[in-house]
């Protein structure tokens, strides 16, 4: 669907070259949510810009449905575009329309639909929004929430088949942050939209994402599902990621004062809700301190990842039951 | 005699309304032609600048160069200059005809550069996301530049009609005609203070009566 081929791209800045983005090899797939995360400066933006060239790559190759269009210019970049929907931190609504006329205005932009057809495919856009009961106001009159669906509703207005979101959470509050989210979660499954995301929370990619890329100072450091990702991070800044997401920055995983073995278990799916410790507590007698924990879900499947002290004769034999029940268990030094 | 005739014992009220005519011609013709010149003008310099979406900094700097040249030359100097230009163009020097042409050229860089400015306060995000769903650069410029800064625009509008209305009034003085001719006329050269105080205060109305009308449009189109 979307390829990167060795991608990169750095600016020139006072007669010297800076890397923006390190090449990158990297394949979205038709009909998934792609979450790419970074902190300011790693080159996200970049990378979710060569998408639809509103950045042009320095080097490499950048593949839409197949198709090689990095030299893509005049009417075939703008044919391109008009296939990539994109939605925007802060928005980029025109203050100068109507809520109805934004959602029209790439509809006019490309012409070939009479003002019929434009009025009604605005008011199906609008619809699926929410915003029926909004069209005639004005983007100052909207909260930041109504802003962010008349910005996907203008994205959508093409039928694209791609939406790029550009941090469009960023400026949101929790609780409107996640009615945009199962607004975008909805749009995925409903219209089959490939859309791929940038942002720098990951609780975001978390609760949208099927697959997830980290970018750390233009190099992509991780990549693969979230819930490998989020469940198992290898790289300090996807650590670090993680640790924000479960509200623990800072805190070191050592446990002073407690005795025995430290493990993390990460249960996925059925296994979340069954059971298992109880049962294994009961069989091998080993004992057990619950040190930290979490039960949520990664887009829709249920996790859980406990921090445990253990100790007893039959550990090994406690450990083996928890595996053989699907359960990953690590070890945690100290 | 009346109580008109005692506190303005010089008026030829016939002359004055003349006159007044005369100004609001020739400040309309310049206007309208100011901003036929300026605003493609405003647009090109604003186009051409570093970082924006044809950046062509050396043809922008020799534009910037032309507009500041024209800027820095007093009116009075310029009307005297332009005087073969105006002859070659209108076939006359003077009258509001012949006003015309230095009025223009005097303000139709002032008025671009007013619209260059106005087009940098459009939010760049917007002309991205106009990008980003394929617009031409002729799109950007007729349906998110101009929309988009249309109350900054009737701001900068406003300020060089108020200009333009000091232009005409020196205008006067080379013949030119209207309020300002009146004023130095008989005001100034044939000692009558009376005269200089009526074209004076009617100015003063005109310049009024021009900027709350351009604040009124400017409350009306802010969408901010």
């Amino acid at each position: 669907m979307i390829r990167f081929a060795a991608a990169s791209k750095s600016y020139r800045v006072n007669g010297s070259t800076a890397p923006a983005l390190h090449p990158v090899d990297l394949t979205i797939e038709a009909g998934e949510v792609f979450g790419i995360i970074g902190h300011s400066g790693a080159g996200k933006s970049t990378l979710l810009r060569l998408i639809n060239l509103l950045e042009r790559p320095t080097a490499g190759r950048v593949f839409v449905d197949g198709r090689d269009v990095t030299d893509a210019q005049g009417a075939e970049l703008r044919r391109l575009r008009a296939g990539i929907g994109m939605i925007f931190q802060h928005f980029n609504l025109l203050s100068s329309r109507s809520v109805a006329d934004n959602v029209a205005f790439p509809l006019r932009l490309q012409g070939g639909m009479t003002e019929a057809a434009v009025a009604e495919r605005v008011a199906e856009l609008l619809g699926l929004v929410g915003l029926s009961a909004h069209a005639d106001k004005y983007p100052a009159q909207l909260s930041g929430g109504q802003k962010q669906r008349v910005g996907i509703a203008r994205a959508l207005a093409t039928r694209p088949s791609i939406l790029l979101c550009d941090e469009a959470t960023s400026a949101l509050d929790p609780q409107t942050t996640a009615s945009v989210l199962e607004l975008l979660a909805d749009i995925n499954r409903r219209l089959g939209l490939t859309i791929v995301l940038i942002t720098h929370e990951m609780d975001v990619i978390r609760r949208v994402c099927d697959r997830v890329a980290v970018l750390d100072a233009g190099h992509v450091v991780e990549m693969g599902s979230v819930a490998d990702v989020f469940l198992h991070p290898h790289h300090p800044t996807t650590r670090r990621f993680v640790a924000e997401a479960d509200h623990r920055e800072g805190r070191g995983p050592e446990f002073p004062g407690v005795s025995g073995r430290l493990f993390r278990l990460s249960f996925r799916g059925d296994a979340t809700y069954s059971p298992l410790l109880s049962r294994v507590v009961r069989d091998t007698g080993v004992e057990y301190n619950l040190l930290s924990g979490r039960v949520d879900r990664i887009k829709d499947e249920p996790y859980g990842q406990l921090t445990l002290a253990m100790h007893g004769e039959r550990l090994d034999d406690a450990l083996a039951q928890i595996r053989a029940a699907g359960v990953d268990i690590e070890e945690v030094n100290r | 005699m009346s109580p008109m005739q005692n506190l303005f014992p010089n008026i030829d009220w016939a002359e004055i309304a003349q006159a007044c005519v005369d100004t609001l011609l020739m400040l309309g013709g310049s206007l309208l032609f100011t901003l036929v010149l300026g605003l493609p003008l405003g647009v090109w310099l604003f186009l051409t600048a570093r970082g924006q979406l044809h950046a062509r900094p050396k043809l922008y700097a020799a534009l910037s160069l032309v507009v500041n040249v024209l800027r820095s030359i007093p009116f009075i100097i310029l009307m005297i200059l332009l005087i073969p230009l105006t002859q070659a163009i209108t076939g006359v020097s003077i009258g509001i005809r012949g006003a015309i042409v230095p009025l223009v050229i005097g303000a139709a860089p002032f008025f671009a550069r007013l619209v260059e400015t106005a087009l940098r306060e459009v939010d760049r995000g917007v002309i991205e996301a106009s990008q980003a769903m394929g617009a031409t650069t002729a799109q950007i410029v007729t349906r998110v530049l101009l929309p988009e800064a249309r109350a900054g625009l009737i701001a900068s509008t406003t300020v060089t009609a108020v200009a333009l209305v000091g232009y005409t009034a020196m205008g006067g003085i080379v013949g030119a005609g209207g309020l300002g001719a009146l004023a130095y006329q008989y005001g100034y050269n044939g000692y009558k203070p009376d005269y200089m105080l009526v074209t004076v205060a009617l100015l003063v109305v005109l310049v009024q009566v021009l900027q709350s009308i351009g604040d009124r449009l400017v409350t009306r189109y802010s969408r901010r």
